[in-house]
């Protein structure tokens, strides 16, 4: 579910909305609103964090021209009239000689590539002999930085400049604060989406003064016409998730938008999607969508522009990966690439390699399953050519774990998996803590619509197929097919899901996760189970994610399994959302399935005391020895895997 | 002259023409500023009969009916909607003597469109004859969200 500012959840409930929505593109001289924001604000400033890359376009002397919020993101620019230079610097309000470490950045200009070194201490821009007064920060009694870093000089206005952040972090209070990204994101504490949350803007005038990002605001314009339906579509057995493009309509308003071209260029700027409601300030609005602008069409007689933006990380998986082989040489069957790692570690690697972010993979959800239920497994692939990564992450990886990976409403790359998350945790570089089940209670008060009820496709086979043989032909040594006995007597057909991992071993953990595959899969789809497909609910559900698990009570939707109408409080998972925007109304595609049958229970440890004699706790944790009829000695009901 | 009737100036950031009314508007419902209210955004109605309204704005809008405008007048009109129908917006003054004004746009000039083109026509104003050497038309005004007022 997507978190909510406290001042949004509380307008969201309400059936009497007044929405805002706001398009934010980085660097652009506006931002688009389809209303006045509380408080009439004039300007929206950048979602970077303390510690984020920012820089300018100045004079040969220093004199800002231009400020610039950059990011990790790639960014390309047009050089203003008046610059000659491009510097680069750390968005702080203090320049003391607790930050430590560097970012690596690419700049290209003139069509010549070149590589600068950030360090952590170096400002945007300076104030030496008096310049710069327009643009002060750290300027209440803090300590204004002394270097910058001058990325590139000799531009001439009008000339293409790209930024792109390749590596590195920094520490602004060595010893104390955890390093962060380009983005400000801390990566390795919080794996990024714990810090970042609601398009966090620093503008503010604090103790220490101005940030660097208060001069990289957009003002703030209601032109912003319509945005249209946004659907995700869920694709659980083949691993991934398709997140629609997102289209946005501005008015041109006295052809100021077109006035812009000359001097931005909106293609693959980044673009997040806001939305509040009246009353509400811009930091209580919740980002919706995080990408990058694809396209900029015109529309309406040419008085309008149609914005599309393409997911942000998502479409970074085109990328071809594992290029050379152990060796160094192009990848190729004398040249193979062996990986032998964590299927998490070599998902997270595989994303790395795309071009993808650590601070951007949801790498608390992730590594809490690589080290609780996923834990001790291994994946060992020898590769003869290239893959792209989608087809690598989605086939080999997310499809044999039982899971499928999706960017949210922040461009963060996270997995659902069928495996559920009972309880959280936290271990080296994540904290995770799942949503408690149900996240939301469905009834005839929030759905617009009746839903009619669908049956999903019937799987009740599934045959995994693992120790591939390593010649690059397809060839797998082991196979496990389970089926769904109670499934097929009572259908009499049968429907196969195969899955092919080149990576599965059966010297780690294979067959096991090869059948509890099976029957998660069974759970979900080994019954026919009941399918809501678009059915369209109030606004006040737009929070909901796939993965999430809801309730569902309608009194006239038949309950086959009970063979009466009406299903109360049913668990559904949610597959595909399509928000419609405009209209009010959250389109989802709910399949129902029964976690009750999927326990998870741990093995008794020697030093256990016997059923009768264990804590509570331990009673409630622990698969004990139970008698024939699933009875413990106190005729307590046994813990069993169902 | 009678110091109730209207006046409109435009252009509306800096006026620089005054259309002065010889004749008022007539069918008025009410006291100014009584004008149409339109809301703009999406109802629905759950199972259960409870209702969600997605409210995005309210619009207002300014019907003036004129019934008899002399011809003499009808030049100094006639610059008016030119300039309204490009989109510039105009203060109308409900006392043409007071300090009062709202700003507004032209939204609708009452007449029908002759160009068969769906994309590229605005609107129209077709004046008719109401009585000897008088003309009629009706004109609705939406008012600037967040434009120039004046009480």
């Amino acid at each position: 579910m997507i978190t909510p500012t406290s001042a949004f959840a509380t307008a969201n409930a309400v059936n009497q909305k007044a929405p805002i929505l706001v398009a934010l593109l980085r660097n652009c001289k506006y931002a688009f609103a389809t209303g006045p924001i509380s408080g009439n604000p004039t300007k929206v400033f950048p979602d970077l964090l303390q510690g984020a890359l920012v820089g300018a376009f100045t004079d040969s002397a220093g004199n800002v021209i231009q400020p610039l919020a950059l990011g990790a993101s790639p960014i390309t620019m047009i050089v203003p009239a008046g610059a000659t230079q491009l510097q680069l610097g750390i968005n702080d309000v203090y320049f003391g000689g607790t930050h430590s470490g560097s970012f690596l950045v690419q700049i290209t200009a003139g069509g010549v590539e070149s590589t600068v070194t950030v360090q952590a201490l170096n400002g945007p821009w300076l104030f030496t002999g008096g310049i710069n007064a327009a643009f002060p920060y750290a300027d209440s009694g803090s300590i204004q930085p002394t270097t910058t870093c001058i990325a590139a000089t000799g531009l001439v206005a009008g000339e293409i400049v790209q930024v792109q952040y390749l590596s590195g972090t920094v520490v602004l209070n060595t010893g104390v604060t955890p390093p962060n990204d380009a983005d400000g994101l801390q990566p390795t504490v919080l794996g990024g989406s714990a810090a970042y949350t609601t398009g966090a803007t620093i503008n503010t005038v604090g103790g220490l003064g101005h940030w660097p990002t208060s001069y990289m605001g957009s003002t703030l314009k209601t032109w912003l016409v319509n945005v249209a339906d946004h659907s995700t579509t869920v694709n659980d057995l083949d691993g991934g998730v398709d997140l629609a493009d997102l289209n946005f309509t501005v008015q041109d308003f006295q052809q100021l938008l077109t006035a812009l071209f000359p001097s931005y260029i909106f293609e693959g700027q980044r673009v997040t999607l806001l939305m509040g409601y009246a009353g509400m300030t811009i930091d209580q609005f919740v980002p919706f969508f995080t990408g990058v602008i694809d396209t900029a069409a015109n529309s309406n007689a040419n008085t309008e522009y149609v914005f599309t933006a393409a997911s942000f990380n998502a479409k970074k998986l085109s990328a071809k990966i594992y290029l050379t082989g152990d060796d160094g040489f192009p990848i190729g069957s004398k040249h193979p690439k062996t990986i032998n790692d964590h299927p998490i570690n070599i998902l997270v690697s595989a994303l790395g390699l795309c071009g993808v972010p650590l601070s951007s993979i949801d790498t608390n959800k992730l590594y809490y399953y690589r080290d609780t239920i996923f834990s001790g497994l291994s994946y060992q692939f020898t590769l003869t050519s290239s893959v792209t990564g989608k087809d690598f992450i989605e086939s080999e990886l997310m499809k044999p774990l039982g899971g499928y990976l999706r960017e949210n409403n922040l461009g963060f790359l996270t997995a659902n998996f069928f495996y559920p998350a009972i309880s959280g945790g936290s271990g080296t570089g994540w904290t995770y803590t799942p949503p408690t089940p149900p996240v939301a209670t469905l009834d005839q008060t929030n759905t617009a619509a009746m839903p009619i009820a669908d049956e999903a496709a019937l799987i009740d086979s599934v045959t995994m197929r693992f120790d591939d043989d390593g010649t690059g032909n397809g060839k797998f040594l082991s196979e496990s097919t389970q089926q769904y006995g109670l499934s097929i007597q009572k259908y009499g057909m049968v429907g196969e899901q195969i899955i092919e991992s080149k990576g599965m071993r059966s010297t780690s953990q294979g067959f096991l996760w090869a059948a509890i595959i099976a029957r998660l899969l069974f759970l979900r789809y080994g019954s026919k189970n009941l399918l809501l497909n678009g059915l369209p609910f109030f606004w006040s559900q737009c929070l909901l994610e796939p993965g999430d698990i809801i309730q569902l009570t309608i009194a006239q939707v038949p309950n086959r399994a009970g063979g009466t109408l009406g299903v109360t409080n049913m668990t559904f998972e949610v597959f595909d959302r399509n928000w419609r925007f405009m209209n009010g109304i959250t389109e989802l595609k709910l399949l129902a399935i029964d976690l009750s049958k999927f326990k998870q229970f741990l093995i008794t440890p020697n030093a256990e005391a016997v059923y009768a004699s264990a804590s509570p706790t331990d009673q409630a944790k622990y698969m004990f020895q139970c008698n024939a009829a699933g009875k413990y000695s106190t005729g307590a009901a046994a813990n069993t895997q169902g | 002259m009678s110091s109730f009737y209207p006046k409109i100036a435009y252009p509306a950031a800096a006026p620089t023409t005054t259309v002065t009314f010889t004749t008022p508007p007539v069918k008025k419902p009410g006291p100014y500023p009584t004008a149409d209210q339109e809301g703009v955004g999406a109802a629905s109605i759950a199972l259960g009969g409870n209702k969600q309204v997605m409210w995005w704005r309210t619009d207002t809008f300014f019907h003036l009916i004129m019934d008899d405008v002399p011809w003499a007048d009808m030049s100094m009109w006639e610059a008016f909607v030119q300039y309204a129908l490009q989109g510039g917006s105009f203060l109308y003054y409900p006392d043409s003597t007071g300090t009062a004004y709202d700003e507004y746009w032209l939204d609708d000039s009452g007449g029908s469109v002759r160009n068969q083109s769906t994309d590229s026509q605005l609107d129209a104003w077709n004046p008719k004859m109401s009585d000897r050497q008088n003309a009629a038309f009706e004109l609705v005004f939406r008012k600037v969200p967040g434009g120039l007022t004046h009480a």
